[in-house]
This record gives structure tokens, sequence and C-alpha cells, in this order.
């Protein structure tokens, strides 16, 4: 089952990726990594950057790993490492 | 508890006097204003300070921070204000003031918070300057900072979790 799922990306990524939300026609349930591969196929040279061990993934505000799966529609976000006050 | 995430100024007099309204009856206030700093670690002139969050999980990060700080320290009144957007040099980024019966655990609690908003608040920082801009993560000092906390100190984990 194909289903859309927005990507967003933040800090130094949105840079990268040169926009801050990507929508994507995904095969469910599709892993994470997989996930990765399709954007970089639109983002050459984010694979990298989306891979590293310091950028945290959260599928509708939940944690997860990229060997985990998406098993139906969401909101995916890259976080690069965080920094406030 | 107030927590407020916003484009605004922050006066941080102001805020502290509108919190002393509210602490009436309270031993001990402390409060702590951060500053965007005028020059880099390198010596250049700062130009702004861009600040973007990921307003769901921003906010609910700074829920987490202030919850653990409520039940790990006795306090009595809470504020957190953060600025987001475009900040000039001299301009308060972050303001926070906690109420307590006795000092020493209004200045814990507030170290406790401050640490806790470097490093595991859900926000990016960008140095502007005439040369580009650079992004900045937290310092090993922050890192230090945080992990003294022990096992009071929360894990990412902790701050996004629903």
């Amino acid at each position: 089952m194909t289903q859309s799922c927005a990507v967003l990306f933040f800090g130094r990524l949105k840079e990268t990726a040169g926009t801050d939300r990507m929508d994507l026609i995904v095969d469910m349930p599709c892993m994470i990594d997989d996930l990765i591969g399709r954007i970089a196929d639109i983002y050459p040279g984010m694979a990298d950057a989306l891979r590293s061990e310091r950028v945290r993934i959260l599928v509708n505000g939940a944690l997860v790993k990229r060997s985990d799966t998406i098993e139906s529609r969401g909101e995916i976000a890259f976080l690069p490492p965080v920094s406030g006050g | 508890m107030t927590i407020r995430i916003g484009a605004e100024k922050i006066s941080a007099a102001r805020e502290l006097d509108i919190f002393l309204e509210r602490c009436r009856g309270s031993g001990a206030i402390a409060s702590f204003s951060g500053l965007v700093r005028g020059t880099t670690r390198t010596g250049e002139d700062v130009q702004s300070l861009i600040i973007e969050q990921y307003p769901e999980m921003t906010r609910l990060s700074i829920e987490r921070i202030a919850d653990a700080a409520a039940t790990h320290f006795d306090l009595e009144q809470m504020i957190i204000r953060h600025r987001i957007g475009t900040i000039r040099p001299n301009e308060t980024i972050v303001f926070v003031a906690i109420s307590s019966a006795h000092r020493a655990v209004a200045f814990e609690a507030c170290e406790y918070v401050m640490d806790h908003l470097k490093s595991r608040a859900i926000f990016w920082k960008k140095e502007m300057t005439a040369s580009g801009g650079v992004w900045i993560e937290p310092t090993e000092d922050d890192q230090s900072a945080l992990a003294r906390w022990g096992q009071r100190t929360l894990q990412f984990e902790d701050v996004l979790e629903n």
C-alpha cells in the first residue's frame, strides 16, 4: 500500500537539503533507512548527513532508529544536534 | 509553571517584576538571563543569532525539563521564556526564574533548568557573522554541566516522551 509521508528537516539539514519539508509517496511498511535512500535520490549529498549517528529521527514525535519500520503515513523529522539557551 | 516560546523580545526586568508579583510569600527567587554575545569564540563580531524550533516538540521538551525540575526540587513557581527567530547581540535569548522557600533550592533548580535548555531543549542555533553562519552545538562544558546532575540528568528519550 502506498501512502504519503511528510519529511521535515531542521537546522543544518534544512540548509543541506535547501528545503524544510518534502512529501514522499512510500510503499508501506518502509524501513527508515530505505526512506533515507529515497530522500538521497532526490537530494544527493543528504545520505551521509541523514545517517549520521548524531542525527535523531522522530516519527510522529517518537524517537526511532534507522532500522525501524514505518507502518503508515506520518511525519518523519530529522533532527541534527540541538542547542538552546 | 509558565512556558513561553516566541519571537517577541524579552525584557528580563519586566518578566522579573511580573514574577515577583506572582511569588508573594516566597523566601527566595533566582533568575537567569541568557544574552546574545557580541563576539564569537574566534573573536568575530556577531551580527545575529538565529534560533529555529520544531514547535510541538520544542514545547514538549521544555515542559519535560520544567516537570523534571519540579520533581527534583522543592519549587514554588517557575517561568521559562525562550526566543526564536533572529536575535541581535545584547538581546535576551532565554529568561528563567524560579521561586522557592530557600535560596539554595532556587539557585540549583535554575541551573538545572538552564543546563537542560542548553543541551536538551529542541532548538537549533546559528551564529551569523560577516563571514557567514555557523551552527552552534553544545560544548564539552555544556555536556559536563548536564552530566553533573547524575541520575537526574534527562536524556532525549525523556524530553521527547509524549
